[in-house]
């Protein structure tokens, strides 16, 4: 075929959506904020791609901001700092190699063997997280928090979400069973078996076998699927005893990964034997106390109360918790060397941004002029210059500059009104409400720019930061109940954005990637026992991954059948054992996210019927082709259905 | 016509959408890219884009598989296409499988506006 490739285009459609384990950068395709401005500021309405791209990548996010998430970027920014050393001084001694090596054997393993893990959570926090099957439970994820502040219930099927007619978040009941979810699902059920190339099929398979495990342990708990998942992620990524392997000072090379692998592992096995029932309860309340934090409460407080160890050993913990202390110490240490001191504050930099989350990123016009010159003077306010951005010609927002605004918090309002937004000064009770900051004066002229929209993981704040030619010049903090308690905290939460941000773009375009650079080339041209140890390790947990896997992936699968059911299903998953239906496998897409939202079967059969689909034909179909390897699972009880897929 | 387009784009096919162009065309007329993120990230399972050079059977197939087993009746599918003059236009193909025109619908929005019947009919 001669086609010609469409390579050198720019295309925004061929973009996927992914997060960067170590700086926590993220980047969601599917945010077109040219199209979202309204929705941001005024109503919160999102499509129903952008809120599953959301919650995929908000749950990357969360996974990597967590106590082994932050230890895996301290071991790479430290392999980043060691190779530039080595790269300078070409005569370093075979110590710092061994060193190299270790961190990289640390963080490589690691994150290789976690890696279809990190996918089946966020596949599950996409398809299946919610809080709406139980009232059992008061408390409500971070991830979910985060969801119900950034969206609202518009622009989904009425229809479909009418069953619940009282049970927050209706707008994610919509989403999940919109055409877009279903068909992602089934694409996800087609993927290979194998844990190759992200291991999103195992991944999630293990994530939702983990869930029917534990709900037959406490099942009134763990219905609220979102419990579980924060549970299950806490067990995992807030594990200080994990966080003590990794930082293990007294193992080397592969002693160090066969410890690794094998915590890893044991940690699955104590989560299928641990008393559940008892640690939820204890986790539930260490939400609980965490809620509470954000009235007043210090994260210390409750990162110390020692309620988030769960079947963790205490001396493990305690000890995990020293190491990490002792890597952040090592970070503010004085060096003497100018370099090694910058080197160390830029890593410190990045470590501490990673809760940024970066939701989209316009590239604009941007037009400062008086005011004088292109709106008329504002009759409440005195305003000396006017921002406004454009794209392709067309106004998309117009923010006054009051003269006396320089490095001071404006409260000002927002319209929206054709299909530009009008920032209005000052606030007169307008449908949105923004403190606006400008960090330095604004010098006038034309050129690109840029409107970024950030969210906070931890102060729950959505930021809009405006630049010109690369520098801010704006930040519109939208976050009305914030702004309207004024609270002292707040206004330092808001301030240390501002900090952090100046630095962000530095840090993941150009730090973080030159030293990665410089890694490579390292590994690459050093010592040849580093790149051969390094690429041995990694060749075994790669082959130890499908092992670790598969047979957790399909947990319902009889010993007798694994192997079958693992050889039909390694090409193109649940295609092969679906008879090569595609109709089939969107209906067992779509059986699977309905089971998450509600078992009632009267509920289910309605929502197939949306779709033109009957429930009972489909079941029967979906328990012929399941019968040879109990895949897929279906169970029926009465009124009450089930899928464990 | 220079306008005509000679090659079409498909992004952000799932696997199963995959498989399904699969069964419609012939090999030799598809070529896939997988639509990848940087080494050492992390991120939405992968999707792939389609490649197909356009001819009367490579359009048939196309049109096939735009037109079968879906969930909804109507839809949309975002494509791009180039034409003979280098042009690429990115069309959003509105599918209403309801229509008992559907066929000559899609390919007057992908641009074969003269006689889409007669195309597909050769």
């Amino acid at each position: 075929m001669t086609a010609q490739r469409f390579s050198d285009l720019h295309c925004s459609l061929d973009g996927r959506s992914w997060t960067n384990p170590i700086t926590n950068a993220t980047f969601l395709a599917e945010v077109k904020l040219e199209q979202s401005l309204k929705s941001l500021f005024m109503t919160g309405d999102t499509p129903p791609d952008v809120q599953l791209a959301f919650f995929h990548e908000a749950m990357h996010h969360w996974c990597f901001l967590s106590p082994v998430g932050s230890t895996l970027a301290f071991l790479q920014l430290r392999a980043y700092r060691r190779a530039y050393k080595l790269h300078r001084d070409k005569a370093a001694s075979d110590d710092e190699k061994t060193a190299l090596l270790e961190d990289l054997i640390r963080y490589t393993t690691a994150s290789s063997l976690m890696r279809p893990f990190a996918e089946g959570l966020a596949l599950f926090a996409q398809f299946d997280a919610g809080f709406w099957l139980s009232k059992t439970s008061a408390a409500v994820s971070d991830l979910n928090e985060w969801a119900n502040f950034f969206f609202d219930a518009q622009g989904i099927d009425r229809e479909r979400i009418s069953d619940f007619p009282f049970v927050p978040p209706v707008r994610l009941i919509g989403t999940r069973l919109s055409q877009q979810a279903v068909e992602s699902k089934a694409g996800l059920l087609c993927n290979p078996l194998t844990c190759a190339n992200g291991g999103y099929l195992p991944g999630y398979l293990l994530v939702k076998s983990l869930w029917s495990r534990a709900r037959a342990q406490c099942h009134e708990r763990f219905k609220v699927s979102d419990l579980f998942l924060a549970y299950l992620r806490s067990f995992i990524y807030d594990d200080y005893g994990f966080v003590a392997v990794l930082l293990d000072p007294f193992t080397q090379e592969y002693e160090t990964a066969n410890a690794i692998t094998t915590y890893f592992s044991k940690r699955f096995q104590q989560f299928m034997k641990s008393n559940l029932e008892a640690d939820v309860e204890r986790f539930e309340k260490a939400v609980l106390e965490k809620e509470k934090y954000r009235s007043g409460k210090s994260v210390g407080d409750v990162l110390d109360s020692g309620l988030l160890r769960l079947c963790t050993d205490a001396e493990a913990d305690k000890s995990g918790r020293e190491r990490l202390l002792d890597m952040i110490d090592e970070m503010d240490r004085y060096y003497s060397d100018p370099s090694d001191n910058f080197l160390h504050a830029m890593n410190r930099a990045a470590l501490f941004q990673r809760d940024i989350m970066r939701v989209g990123s316009l590239p604009l016009s941007v037009s400062i002029a008086k005011t004088g010159d292109t709106t008329e003077p504002s009759s409440f306010h005195e305003t000396s210059q006017e921002i406004v951005l454009s794209s392709n010609g067309k106004v998309l927002l117009r923010l006054p500059v009051p003269a006396d605004a320089v490095q001071k918090e404006l409260l000002m309002g927002c319209e929206y009104d054709t299909g530009a937004l009008e920032m209005m000064m000052p606030y007169a009770g307008l449908g949105g409400r923004v403190q606006v900051y400008f960090p330095a004066e604004v010098e006038e002229g034309e050129g690109e720019g840029s409107l970024e929209l950030f969210f906070s993981l931890l102060a729950t704040y959505r930021v809009c930061a405006i630049s010109f030619n690369r520098k801010p010049i704006a930040y519109l903090f939208l976050d009305p109940s914030g702004i309207s308690d004024r609270r002292a905290d707040d206004k330092a939460g808001r301030e240390l954005f501002m900090y952090r941000h100046a630095e962000k773009a530095y840090l993941e375009e150009t730090h973080i990637p030159v030293l990665g650079q410089i890694l490579e080339r390292v590994v690459d041209n050093g010592a040849w026992w580093v790149k051969e140890t390094l690429d041995d390790i990694q060749e075994k947990v790669l082959v130890a991954l499908d092992r670790f896997y598969l047979p957790l992936a399909l947990l319902y699968v009889p010993d007798e059948k694994l192997d079958q059911c693992i050889d039909v299903m390694r090409k193109r998953g649940f295609y092969e054992i679906l008879g090569k239906d595609g109709g089939l496998v969107r209906a067992l897409a779509l059986l699977g996210i309905a089971s998450s939202l509600t078992a009632t079967r009267e509920v289910i059969a309605r929502w197939f019927a949306s779709y033109g689909l009957d429930l009972d034909t489909a079941i029967a179909a979906l328990r012929q082709y399941g019968e040879q390897l109990n895949q897929p699972e279906i169970l029926e009880q009465g009124d009450l259905v089930g899928c464990f897929v | 016509m220079n306008d005509t387009p000679t090659i079409l784009r498909l992004p952000g096919l799932t696997p199963l959408e995959r498989i399904e162009l699969e069964d419609c065309l012939d090999a030799s007329l598809l070529e896939f890219e997988d639509q990848t993120v940087d080494k050492g990230n992390v991120g939405e399972p992968i999707t792939t884009t389609a490649i197909i050079v356009l001819s009367t059977v490579a359009l048939k197939g196309f049109i096939s598989w735009l037109l079968k087993n879906r969930l909804s009746k109507q839809y949309e599918k975002t494509v791009e296409t180039l034409g003979k003059d280098g042009t690429i236009v990115r069309t959003t193909i509105k599918v209403d499988l309801n229509s008992s025109t559907a066929e000559a619908d899609v390919l007057k929005q992908l641009g074969f506006s003269d006689d889409p019947t007669s195309l597909l009919n050769s």
